[in-house]
């Protein structure tokens, strides 16, 4: 197996009494696209200023192919494609000044690939960058992210601020120009429903800890909702791995990271639920939802229920 | 712009630009309004114009460095280039020196061609403007170094307003700083960022090469601590929005 995009291996960082990193870990196989998803606040930008080297981490290490990104901070930056959250460009230069003035810093730079985004962008590049709208902007981040070549793109939280439309056009963007170039692309949202699409590979970050990461192949054939009769709850077995519970007047929702394991043990004790799928904006929720609301993914579900 | 520090001067010069042809134009027409008014001494115009050239120009220059690109959200970025946060700061602070000493110099001109040989020697003229000029250089260190973390372009000139504060109330409680190596209490005089200028319009002090030498030496090596302690500063981040 060849080595990692990108690694980071027990990350933690404190910003005075707050703990924003806590044993952070997560692998990034190359060509990939990993979707990093979490609420605002749970730590994705802070996760993505260490792995560029911004940030020093107060433990852990983070290897972006295979370089320590604080020893080897231009390297990594000149092979990382970087798209910040809600970035700000210089608003006084043309979009094509502003590739003339990136240039000289990436030697892989590609001339004739910033003209093809360009024109495959429809970005007005003789318009100074404060006069562009939202979605040009970020479709100028974009270009800028990716006219060096990148091995890696980051691209944190890109389609903020975008109306749905726009954010759609962006992800377009996204799936036409890196999936299948052989980019490495690491893409945090807190937008759950637009990685869907995109992501090979999906880790879920909550109150700086990751709590689930997993192909989104894996987590949409996982995790499911379980319908059971109201009165079946009280007679509910031990279920392994359930993320959350909501007891309605009717029904009794259950919702378990391995619905196989859990509808064996439901099978054995003769209930046979209503399995619903779930998208990723719903399994998001299950795993944040129950962390809120004190639910362990290992407690036995009727003791949760009472 | 072939090279990363071509196009990072090219950027600083951008966006100084206009400060420095501002700065020229008000400078060169207060000089040649006060010389032609007569309402001071030449020396006391020239005086002046220097120091309120190289007050307010190294002031106007610094928050425009670190902290207007703060305040837009494009340090980020900046900070993010394959570049190292030194090479940064150190073409900001030579572009923002340019921006500093090219009114200096124009008022200079102004003054040298104006009343050059009138109640002053040209050599006067410019040996006040040269003293004017270094002191620009050392205000635009201090007033980047302490206003490199401020937020907004108005809390950087805040910060250098308290900065310049404190100068002159340690200029005005010593009453006479001690300039001379000889004297007691002379690094006090000769690290005040007034030190040069004072030394070198004083009407009534004589000096020598080797005091002026001194007192450029002490001043150089203030900056540079200065600047080392900014730079290390420089490239950390703010706290982070996670």
């Amino acid at each position: 197996m060849s080595d990692p995009a990108i690694e980071a291996r027990s990350l933690a960082k404190r910003f005075g009494a707050r703990d924003v990193l806590h044993d952070v870990s997560f692998t990034v196989p190359k060509g990939k696209t990993f979707a990093f998803l979490g609420r605002n606040g749970a730590g994705k930008t802070t996760t993505i200023r260490t792995m560029l080297g911004l940030l020093k981490p107060d433990a852990g290490q983070v290897r972006i192919m295979g370089l320590d990104p604080r020893r080897d901070a231009m390297e990594v930056r000149r092979r990382v494609g970087y798209l910040a959250e809600d970035q700000a460009m210089f608003g006084w230069m043309k979009g094509s000044e502003l590739t003339r003035f990136l240039r000289p810093f990436y030697p892989t730079w590609d001339d004739g690939l910033a003209r093809y985004l360009a024109g495959a962008f429809e970005l007005p590049m003789e318009t100074r960058v404060r006069n562009l709208s939202k979605g040009e902007s970020r479709r100028l981040g974009l270009l800028l992210a990716l006219v060096h070549r990148p091995g890696v793109a980051i691209l944190d939280d890109p389609t903020l601020g975008l109306d749905p439309i726009m954010r759609k056009e962006f992800l377009r963007d996204v799936v036409e120009h890196l999936q299948g170039s052989g980019v490495t692309v690491f893409f945090s949202s807190h937008l759950l429903y637009e990685v869907e699409p995109v992501a090979d590979e999906v880790a879920i970050l909550d109150g700086g800890r990751i709590i689930r990461q997993a192909s989104t192949e894996t987590l949409r054939a996982g995790v499911k909702q379980l319908l059971l009769p109201a009165e079946a709850a009280d007679e509910l077995p031990k279920l392994p791995g359930v993320l959350d519970v909501r007891k309605g007047d009717h029904a009794t929702a259950v919702i378990v990271e391995a619905a196989e394991d859990a509808l064996r043990v439901l099978g054995e004790a003769g209930i046979h639920p209503q399995v619903v799928d779930l998208n990723l904006d719903e399994i998001f929720e299950a795993y944040v939802a129950g962390r809120r609301h004190g639910i362990s993914d290992r407690q036995p579900v009727v003791e949760r229920v009472a | 712009m072939a090279s990363p520090i071509g196009s990072l001067l090219w950027k600083e010069w951008r966006e100084q630009r206009w400060k420095l042809g501002y700065g020229c134009g008000t400078l060169g027409a207060f000089t040649a309004i006060g010389l032609r008014a007569r309402l001071l001494p030449d020396l006391g115009i020239v005086f002046l114009s220097g120091a309120l050239g190289a007050g307010i120009m190294s002031a106007l220059v610094a928050m425009g460095l670190v902290a207007a690109e703060r305040d837009e959200g494009s340090l980020e970025c900046l900070l993010a280039l394959p570049v190292r946060p030194a090479v940064v700061l150190i073409t900001k602070l030579a572009v923002g020196a340019a921006a500093c000493l090219a009114p200096l110099a124009v008022a200079a001109a102004v003054a040298c061609l104006m009343a050059g040989g009138r109640e002053m020697t040209t050599g006067r003229i410019l040996l006040a403007y040269f003293g004017c000029g270094e002191f620009a250089l050392c205000a635009l260190v201090w007033f980047t170094a302490f206003g490199l973390r401020q937020p907004t372009e108005a809390q950087a000139v805040l910060v250098a307003i308290i900065v310049f504060g404190v100068w002159y109330a340690i200029h005005i409680v010593f009453t006479e700083l001690p300039y001379g190596w000889d004297e007691p209490g002379a690094l006090t005089g000769m690290a005040h960022p007034f030190g040069f200028s004072v030394f070198l319009t004083s009407p009534d002090r004589s000096y020598s090469a080797g005091h002026a030498a001194a007192l450029l030496a002490v001043q150089a090596a203030e900056a540079g601590l200065l600047l080392l302690w900014a730079l290390a500063r420089f490239g950390r981040p703010g706290r982070a929005t996670t």
